[in-house]
C-alpha cells in the first residue's frame, strides 16, 4: 500500500514540478514556444525551462540575466535536450525585488535571434519578480537538509523546527512538499520538531534535485507561513553506484618472436588473454597464457586460471594459483589446483590444494645385473621382470607433488590476528617409474599480528615447525620393525612403545620410517620463527626484527628459504623536509651453525644506508648510498687443519645518482650515476672483485613529436686477475607520426674495449584502431669474432 | 701308520683350509658422497628400502662365510674414532652384494650392537658429520678370520647454505657483462646457474625462474664459485636491456638416488638499459610502473576512469606526470598506493571516485 | 460480563492515558543529523539503557551520547543554534530548557573525548560547552573542545568569539581569540597560545562530517579524486 503510494509520488514528481508554483510565460517567438520558471524567492535558485520549436535550426541557446541594480547581464548556456532547453540561475544571484532576462538564440546558419523577439529592437528584457525574505522565515527552521546540501539517500531525512513560531500554530497541520509532492502524511511530530524520515521511505524518493517546501498552519487552519530550501539527493555516491555495476575489461595479446643467438634460432610464440569483470561487490578474473615453450619434459610454462571474489568475504581461485600463507610456509609457489578463503571477520579460513610439480617420467639408459651395478647416484633398482636386470642407469624423473594447506585465523587484521597453518605435501610415488626418493613434508605454524594506534605500532610474528621424510617409497614402518630397531640393545635406545605412540599419532599426517627427520627436534633444528616490531612515528619508519631458522627447516611451499641462520635486523626510514629528504639506515647481523653442524660459525653483517633528496623546485635530485657486507667465520687461513674452511670477506659498495630536468632551449632530462664495489676476500676461496660503473644519459625533447637519447657508460671489473674494461655509447631518437598513432624509435650503440659489440635497435608501434596496438621490434647485435645475434618480434594487443 | 695317515690328512685339510683362508679376500666399495642420512647406518633385518651405499665383494664366491661390520665415528678432525655400532651376519654363501641386501635377502643380521651414547650424540647433531669408518671382516662358518678391509667416509658441513654473493638483490647490472658469484658448499660436486626474465611485477620470483626458456639455463660452472655472463655458453639468449632478471645457483651434492641439491635464494636484479629506446631505462621503468598501477586499478576503479587513466599516459613523450598523493600533499609510491586503494576497496571504504579534468 | 467491563475500563481510561503520555513527551531539544558506526545514547526521559543512535533520532534534555572507535555523531539543536560533532570515543551530555521560542541554558557537557562545534550567532543566551574543569561560552563561532583521560581541557577557537571560565583553581575567565587555543591542566594551570597547525588539522577533521579523506592520482590530463572513509 505504502509502496503504491510512493510509486504514485514517484510518477507525479516530474509532472507536478512542471505545473505548480511556476510561471508560464508565452511570447510569440519562432523558436521558443513557452518558458517555465520555477518558484522565485530570494536565496532560492530559479530553474528556467523553454519549450522549443524548429529545434533543427537552433544550434545554441544562452540565457542572459541580471538582478536588480546590476548593469551587466550574466550569460549562461542552456542545455538543450530534445525539444527543451534548461538552465538554472544559482541561488546567490537571485535577489529581490526582480530579475531581468532574455535568451539569445544562435541558429544553425550562424544568425542570432532573441527571446523575446523584440529584444533586438527595444533591448527590453523580461522580468521575474522575486519575493523578499519574510521575518517569519527565521521562526521556521529547516534543520536538515541544509541548503544546497548533497544528501546521501541512506542518510536522508527532513527535520523542521517550529521552536520560534507563536503558540497558535498547530504543528500537526504542517504540510511538507518534496518537489511539490505532498508527503505530509508521512511526517512525525516530536514536540517542536517535524520529521520526515528517509529511512522508512528509502529508495522511493528518487535521486535528484529537490525543493523542500514546508507550510505551517495556525490552529484555525490558516496558512501562517511557508519556507523552502533546496538540496540534492544523491545515491550512496554517484561513482559508487557506477562501481557497483557490472564492469569488465580484458585484453588479448599475441607475440611471435625469433631469437637468433650463437647461431641457434628459436621461435617464441605466445598468446595471453585476460578478462576481468565485476558486479557490485563480486569480481571475476580469467587468464590464459599459452606458449610455444611448453614442453612435456619440463614443468608447465602455460598458465590458466579463473578466480572469483566477493569483496572481503569470499575468494576462490582455480587453475594456476599463487596462494599466500605466512611466508615461512607457503608464499609465491605455483599451485595448480584451488585456493580460496572465507572471511567472517572474527573467524576466517584459507585453504589451498593442488599440484606444485607435475610428473615428468625419467628415462632408462642402461641396465645392470646385481654384480655389475655401479654405486652411482643415478643407478637405481628397476623392475627386473620387465627390464631383465635389477638395476638401471636412468635420467631421473620428477614425481608429481601435491600440496594441501589450511589456515584458520581469528581477528580481522585491523588490530589483531592470530592464525594457525597446516601444510602437507607429498610426492606421488606411483606417478613415475624412473624416479628416486619420493618425499613428504609436514609443516605446522602459527602467526600473530597486533596493530596498535592505527597500526603505527605493529608487532608481528610467525613460527613454523617442519617434518620431512626423504624417502617414502617403502611406506611406514610396521610395529615389528619398530620393535626390532628401537629399544635397549638395538641401534636406537628409545622405548619402542613410545615410537609406536608417535607413529600412531603422527602417522596419520606423514609417513613414518627411517627417513623421517629431524632427528633432533629438541635442538630446534626444524623450527623457523621470526618476529618484528615496527614503529611509525615522527616521520620515522622503524623496524626491528629477529629471525631464527633451524638447519633442517623445510617447507615444500617455500623451497628457497635460507636456513641455518639467526639474527637481528634493524632498519629505519626517515622522511624529512616535507618528504623531500629520505634517509634510510639498516643494519643486519646474522650467524649460522645453529645446530653446531659446522666447523665454525660464520657471522654475516650488513650495513646499508642511503640518502635521497627530491626537491620540489628545479634542482637535481640526488641519491647517495653506501653498503657494507662483512662475512667472517673466525678461522685462520693459515690453520693447518681448518685453514681451507676460512671465510673472511668484506664488500663495500658506493652509489651516487643525480637526476636533473632542465630546459636549455628545449626540455632535457639528464641522469648521471656512479657505482663502485669492491670485495676483499681473505678467506680460502679468495675471490676478490672490483667493479666500477659510470653512466650518463640525456633525453631531449626537440618537438612534441621528436625526442632523442644520448648515453655514455664506462664499466670496469677486476675479478681475480682478470680485468674487463669497456665503454658504450648510445645515440637514438623517437619520432611520432600519423597523429601520434605511429611511433618509431631507433638506437645505435657501439661498445669498445675488452668487449666489442655494435647493437642496433628498431621499434615501431602502431595504434591501428582505438583498442588495437601493433608493435614491431628488431634488435641486431654484431659481435666481432662471434656469430651475430638478432631478436625480431611482432606483438599485437587488443583491449576489450 | 693310521696315526700318520690321520696326520697327513689333517695336515692336508689344514693346509687346504689355510690355502682357502689365504685366498678368500674381501673388497669394499663405498658410495662417494659427502652427505648421508643417519638411517644408512641402521642395521636391521626388518628394514626395507635402505640406501645403497656399500658394495661388498667376497672372492671366491660360493663359500660359506660370516660377515662382521664395525662402524666408527670421528666427530671432527681433532678427535679420534669411537665405535658406534657392530653387526654380524648369519652364515651365507659368499657373493657380491650391496648393503641394502643385508637383512632383506638370504644374508641376515645375526647380531647387532650399538654404543647408544654415541648414537644419541650423533642424533642430537641430526646428521652424520665428521668421518665415519666402515670396517668389514669376513670369517668362515667356523668363525675363522679370513680377511678384512675398511673405508672412510668424510661428511663435511652437512647443514650448508648457499648464498649468491654477487649480484645483490635489486642491483642494476650491465647487460654486456656481470659476475654471478656464490659461497662455497663443502662436498658440492658442481654448481648450476639459472637465470630467467621476470615478465611483470606480480610474478613471484620463483614462478619467474621456472617459466619458459631461461636466459642462463642451468649453466654448469663445475667447482668454480663465480662466472661472468660474458663467458661463452653462459647465456642462452641475448640479455634484454631494461629487463628484470631472477638468478639462482644450485649446488649439487652427490648421493644416493640422484643425490641432493642445495638451492640459493633467488636474487632479483635489473639489467641496465644502455641501448634501449630513448629514455627506456628510466622511462620504461616509470611507464611499466604506471601501467602496473593502472592494471591494478582495473577491478577497483570504474571502467571509464581506468580508460581515462590509460589514455592520460598514452600521448606523452617524456615521463608522464603520474603521482599519488593525499590531501596534505604527501606522496605515495605507486605500489604503496595500489595496495592502499585495493585495501580501501576491499574494506568498502571508497565513497566516491571522480576524474577532475 | 466482568471481563467485558474490565476491557471497557482499560480501553476508556488506560489507553487514553498512555496516548496522552505518548503524545506529550518532553520536547526534544536536539536531533541527530548524522551517525557513523558505533554511537549509542540514553534518552533524557528514560535513562535505563544505551540504545543505538540513528540519524533523525530526537534527543531530550539530559540525554547522553557515547561514541565508539572511528565513530561519529552530528547533533543539531532544535533552535538552529548550532551543530555539535561528537568524535570517536567521546561521552557527551546535552542540557537545555525548552522556553518560549528558544532553548535556554543550552549546555553540552563533555565528559570525555573531542567535540567540534559550529554555532550560529547567539542573541542573548550563550551556547555553553562544559567539562569537569572548565566551561566555554560560545557566541557564534566554530572550534573544538577536547577533554583527555588525564583531565586536560583543550579549547580551540577557529573563528568567532568565545570565553573560557575555569571551574578549578582561581576560577579565572579567559577571552579566546580567533585562531587561539587554551589548555587547562588538571592542576589549574592555564596555557593560552596561538593554535598549532596540528590543532588546525584536528579542527578540520572534527568538522568533516563524512569522516572522509581524499587521495589524488595526478595524471597529465587532470586528477582522479578518491574519497574514502578511514
Amino acid at each position: 500500500m505504502l509502496l503504491k503510494k510512493f510509486l504514485k509520488i514517484f510518477l507525479f514528481v516530474g509532472f507536478f514540478f512542471a505545473l505548480s508554483f511556476e510561471n508560464n510565460i508565452a511570447q510569440v517567438n519562432d523558436y521558443i514556444s513557452n518558458i517555465t520558471i520555477s518558484q522565485q524567492r530570494e536565496g532560492l535558485p530559479i530553474h528556467i525551462k523553454s519549450d522549443l520549436r524548429n529545434t533543427t535550426s537552433i544550434s545554441e541557446l544562452t540565457l542572459a540575466y541580471r538582478s536588480f541594480g546590476m548593469n551587466e547581464y550574466i550569460k549562461s548556456e542552456m542545455l538543450i535536450v530534445s525539444d527543451q532547453a534548461k538552465v538554472t540561475i544559482p541561488s546567490d544571484r537571485v535577489k529581490a525585488p526582480f530579475m531581468e532576462y532574455y535568451i539569445i538564440i544562435t541558429l544553425s546558419d550562424g544568425n542570432i535571434s532573441y527571446y523575446p523577439s523584440e529584444f533586438l529592437d527595444s533591448e527590453t528584457p523580461l522580468q521575474i519578480s522575486i519575493e523578499a525574505p519574510s521575518p517569519k522565515d527565521s521562526e521556521i527552521i529547516i534543520l536538515t537538509p541544509e541548503k544546497g546540501e548533497k544528501v546521501n539517500e541512506k542518510e536522508f531525512f527532513v527535520s523542521l523546527s517550529l521552536i520560534g513560531v507563536p503558540n497558535n500554530i498547530n504543528p500537526k497541520a504542517t504540510k511538507l512538499f518534496l518537489n511539490d509532492v505532498d508527503v505530509s502524511e508521512y511526517i512525525v511530530v516530536a514536540g517542536d520538531l517535524i520529521i520526515f524520515s528517509g529511512e522508512n521511505n528509502s529508495g522511493l524518493i528518487p535521486i535528484g534535485n529537490y525543493l523542500i517546501k514546508a507550510e505551517v498552519y495556525d490552529s484555525t487552519g490558516l496558512l501562517y507561513h511557508s519556507v523552502q530550501t533546496q538540496f540534492e539527493l544523491i545515491s550512496s555516491s554517484v561513482a559508487e553506484a557506477e562501481l557497483s555495476q557490472f564492469n569488465y575489461n580484458g585484453n588479448i595479446k599475441g607475440e611471435s618472436r625469433n631469437e637468433n643467438y650463437n647461431s641457434s634460432s628459436i621461435f617464441y610464440n605466445n598468446l595471453t588473454a585476460n578478462f576481468n569483470g565485476s558486479y557490485k561487490d563480486w569480481s571475476a578474473n580469467a587468464m590464459i597464457y599459452l606458449s610455444s615453450e611448453e614442453k612435456n619434459y619440463l614443468q608447465p610454462v602455460n598458465r590458466f586460471s579463473f578466480s572469483m571474489e566477493k569483496e572481503d568475504r569470499f575468494s576462490l581461485q582455480a587453475g594456476d594459483t599463487y596462494p599466500r600463507f605466512p611466508s615461512l610456509i607457503l608464499d609465491g609457489k605455483r599451485v595448480r589446483g584451488f585456493n580460496g578463503s572465507l572471511d567472517f571477520g572474527v573467524f576466517n579460513i584459507q585453504a589451498a590444494a593442488g599440484e606444485t610439480l607435475r610428473k615428468i617420467e625419467g628415462k632408462l639408459l642402461d641396465t645392470y645385473s646385481s654384480k655389475d651395478a655401479p654405486l652411482e647416484s643415478n643407478v637405481i633398482r628397476i623392475d627386473s621382470l620387465r627390464y631383465s636386470n635389477p638395476f638401471g642407469r636412468v635420467d631421473l624423473g620428477t614425481f608429481k607433488r601435491n600440496i594441501v594447506a589450511i589456515r584458520p585465523s581469528f581477528g580481522s587484521r585491523e588490530n589483531f590476528e592470530l592464525g594457525f597453518s597446516y601444510l602437507h605435501s607429498k610426492d606421488e610415488n606411483s606417478s613415475i617409474e624412473f624416479g628416486a626418493r619420493p618425499q613428504e613434508n609436514l609443516v605446522f605454524g602459527s602467526d600473530l599480528f597486533v596493530g596498535i594506534d592505527n597500526q603505527r605500532i605493529v608487532l608481528s610474528g610467525e613460527a613454523a615447525f617442519s617434518l620431512i621424510n626423504k624417502d617414502i617409497s617403502g611406506g611406514s614402518l610396521t610395529d615389528t620393525q619398530i620393535d626390532s630397531i628401537f629399544g635397549a640393545g638395538s641401534f636406537i635406545d628409545i622405548d619402542p612403545n613410545d615410537v609406536k605412540k608417535v607413529k600412531d599419532y603422527l602417522g596419520k599426517f606423514i609417513t613414518i620410517n627411517q627417513y623421517i627427520g629431524p632427528l633432533n627436534p629438541q635442538k630446534f633444528s626444524s623450527l623457523a620463527a621470526e618476529g618484528a616490531l615496527s614503529l611509525n612515528y615522527f616521520s620515522n619508519n622503524l623496524k626491528l626484527s629477529y629471525i631464527y631458522r633451524g638447519n633442517e627447516f623445510q617447507s615444500f611451499g617455500q623451497n628457497f628459504l635460507r636456513t641455518d641462520v639467526k639474527g637481528f635486523n634493524f632498519s629505519d626510514r626517515i622522511r624529512l623536509l616535507e618528504n623531500q629528504l629520505f634517509v634510510s639506515l639498516g643494519f643486519e647481523l646474522l650467524s649460522d651453525n645453529l645446530q653446531n653442524t659446522k666447523i665454525a660459525t660464520t657471522d654475516y653483517s650488513t650495513f646499508s644506508s642511503s640518502v635521497s633528496y627530491f626537491p620540489r623546485f628545479n634542482f637535481p635530485s640526488i641519491t647517495v648510498g653506501y653498503y657494507r657486507f662483512d662475512n667472517n667465520n673466525g678461522l685462520n687461513i693459515l690453520d693447518p687443519v681448518y685453514g681451507n674452511y676460512a671465510i673472511d670477506d668484506i664488500s663495500n659498495r658506493f652509489t651516487l645518482n643525480f637526476g636533473y630536468r632542465f630546459t636549455l632551449e628545449i626540455p632535457h632530462s639528464a641522469n648521471l650515476s656512479f657505482s663502485t664495489s669492491s670485495r676483499d676476500d681473505n678467506g680460502f676461496s679468495n675471490t676478490d672483485a672490483n667493479y666500477n660503473s659510470t653512466n650518463l644519459q640525456v633525453n631531449s625533447t626537440w618537438a612534441s613529436d621528436l625526442s632523442s637519447i644520448f648515453s655514455a657508460s664506462y664499466y670496469s671489473s677486476e675479478i681475480g686477475l682478470k680485468n674487463i674494461d669497456f665503454f658504450s655509447l648510445s645515440i637514438g631518437g623517437k619520432y611520432l607520426l600519423l597523429e601520434n598513432k605511429l611511433q618509431l624509435s631507433a638506437v645505435f650503440s657501439p661498445t669498445f674495449g675488452d668487449i666489442e659489440r655494435q647493437a642496433f635497435d628498431f621499434i615501431a608501434s602502431y595504434n591501428v584502431i582505438k583498442n588495437l596496438d601493433l608493435i614491431f621490434q628488431a634488435r641486431y647485435y654484431r659481435i666481432p669474432g662471434r656469430s651475430n645475434s638478432s631478436i625480431v618480434g611482432v606483438t599485437a594487443q587488443y583491449n576489450i | 701308520m693310521k696315526s700318520f695317515v690321520t696326520l697327513i690328512i689333517s695336515f692336508l685339510l689344514l693346509s687346504y683350509s689355510s690355502v682357502l683362508s689365504q685366498s678368500t679376500t674381501i673388497e669394499l666399495y663405498v658410495f662417494d658422497t659427502s652427505q648421508l642420512d643417519l638411517s644408512a647406518f641402521l642395521f636391521d633385518n626388518n628394514l626395507s628400502n635402505q640406501q645403497r651405499i656399500m658394495q661388498v665383494d667376497i672372492i671366491p664366491t660360493g663359500k660359506k662365510v660370516v660377515l662382521e661390520g664395525i662402524v666408527s665415528w670421528k666427530e671432527n678432525l681433532n678427535s679420534s674414532f669411537v665405535e658406534v655400532a657392530t653387526f654380524k651376519t648369519n652364515t651365507f654363501i659368499s657373493r657380491t652384494f650391496f648393503n641394502d641386501e643385508i637383512g632383506s635377502s638370504e644374508i641376515l643380521f645375526a647380531e647387532k650392537n650399538s654404543n647408544s651414547s654415541v648414537v644419541d650424540k650423533i642424533r642430537t647433531i641430526g646428521k652424520p658429520t665428521g668421518q665415519v669408518e666402515i670396517k668389514i671382516r669376513v670369517f668362515d662358518e667356523k668363525n675363522t678370520f679370513l680377511d678384512d678391509t675398511y673405508k672412510t667416509l668424510t661428511f663435511e658441513n652437512p647443514a650448508q647454505t648457499l648464498e649468491i654473493t654477487s649480484p645483490f638483490s635489486g642491483d642494476e647490472l650491465n647487460p654486456l657483462d656481470f659476475q654471478i658469484a656464490w659461497n662455497e658448499v663443502q662436498g658440492a660436486e658442481y654448481y648450476l646457474v639459472k637465470a630467467n626474465y621476470k615478465l611483470n611485477e606480480s610474478q613471484s620470483d620463483e614462478s619467474a625462474l621456472n617459466s619458459g626458456t631461461p636466459v642462463i639455463n642451468n649453466f654448469n660452472a663445475g667447482a668454480r664459485l663465480a662466472i661472468n655472463t660474458s663467458e661463452p655458453n653462459v647465456l642462452q639468449r641475448e640479455l634484454l636491456e631494461g629487463s628484470q632478471l631472477v638468478i639462482q645457483v644450485t649446488a649439487h651434492i652427490n648421493g644416493t638416488g640422484g643425490g641432493s641439491n642445495l638451492y640459493s635464494k633467488i636474487v632479483p636484479v635489473t639489467i641496465q638499459a644502455l641501448t634501449g629506446s630513448p629514455g627506456s631505462g628510466i622511462q620504461n621503468n616509470a611507464l611499466n610502473e604506471i601501467n602496473g598501477f593502472i592494471n591494478n586499478m582495473v577491478d577497483i576503479l570504474p571502467n571509464p576512469i581506468v580508460n581515462d587513466l590509460r589514455n592520460s599516459i598514452k600521448e606523452e613523450n617524456a615521463i608522464p606526470i603520474f603521482e599519488v598523493e593525499d590531501e596534505d600533499g604527501n606522496g605515495k609510491t605507486l605500489l604503496e598506493a595500489a595496495n592502499f586503494i585495493k585495501q580501501l576497496k576491499k574494506d568498502g571504504k571508497i565513497i566516491s571516485v571522480k576524474y577532475l579534468k | 460480563m466482568k471481563k467485558l467491563f474490565t476491557i471497557f475500563i482499560f480501553s476508556v481510561i488506560i489507553i487514553p492515558l498512555c496516548v496522552l503520555k505518548a503524545e506529550s513527551p518532553k520536547d526534544p531539544i536536539a536531533i541527530a543529523k548524522k551517525v557513523i558506526k558505533e554511537v549509542t545514547f540514553k534518552d533524557g526521559l528514560e535513562k535505563e539503557s544505551w540504545i543505538d543512535l540513528k540519524a533523525s533520532q530526537t534527543l531530550s534534555a539530559e540525554s547522553e551520547v557515547k561514541t565508539g572507535t572511528k565513530s561519529l555523531a552530528a547533533i543539531l539543536f532544535t533552535d538552529g543554534s548550532g551543530t555539535i560533532t561528537v568524535r570517536e570515543n567521546s561521552h557527551l551530555f546535552i542540557y537545555g530548557d525548552k522556553g518560549d521560542k528558544k532553548i535556554n541554558n543550552k549546555n553540552s557537557f563533555l565528559d570525555k573525548g573531542v567535540i567540534g562545534f559550529k554555532v550560529t550567532k547567539q542573541k542573548d543566551d550563550a551556547f555553553l560547552i562544559s567539562t569537569p574543569t572548565a566551561v566555554a561560552s560560545i557566541r557564534g563561532s566554530s572550534g573544538f573542545v577536547e577533554f583527555d583521560d588525564d583531565s586536560t581541557f583543550i579549547f580551540h577557537l577557529n573563528d568567532g568569539s568565545a570565553s573560557v571560565k575555569l571551574l578549578i583553581g582561581d576560577k579565572a575567565e579567559q577571552e579566546i581569540g580567533e585562531g587561539y587555543t587554551i589548555e587547562v591542566h588538571p592542576d589549574g594551570q592555564i596555557v593560552y597560545r596561538a593554535a598549532t597547525s596540528e590543532e588546525q588539522t584536528t579542527f578540520n577533521d572534527t568538522m568533516n562530517l563524512n569522516n572522509s579523506k581524499k587521495l589524488f592520482i595526478n595524471t597529465p590530463d587532470g586528477k582522479v579524486e578518491i574519497e574514502y572513509t578511514e
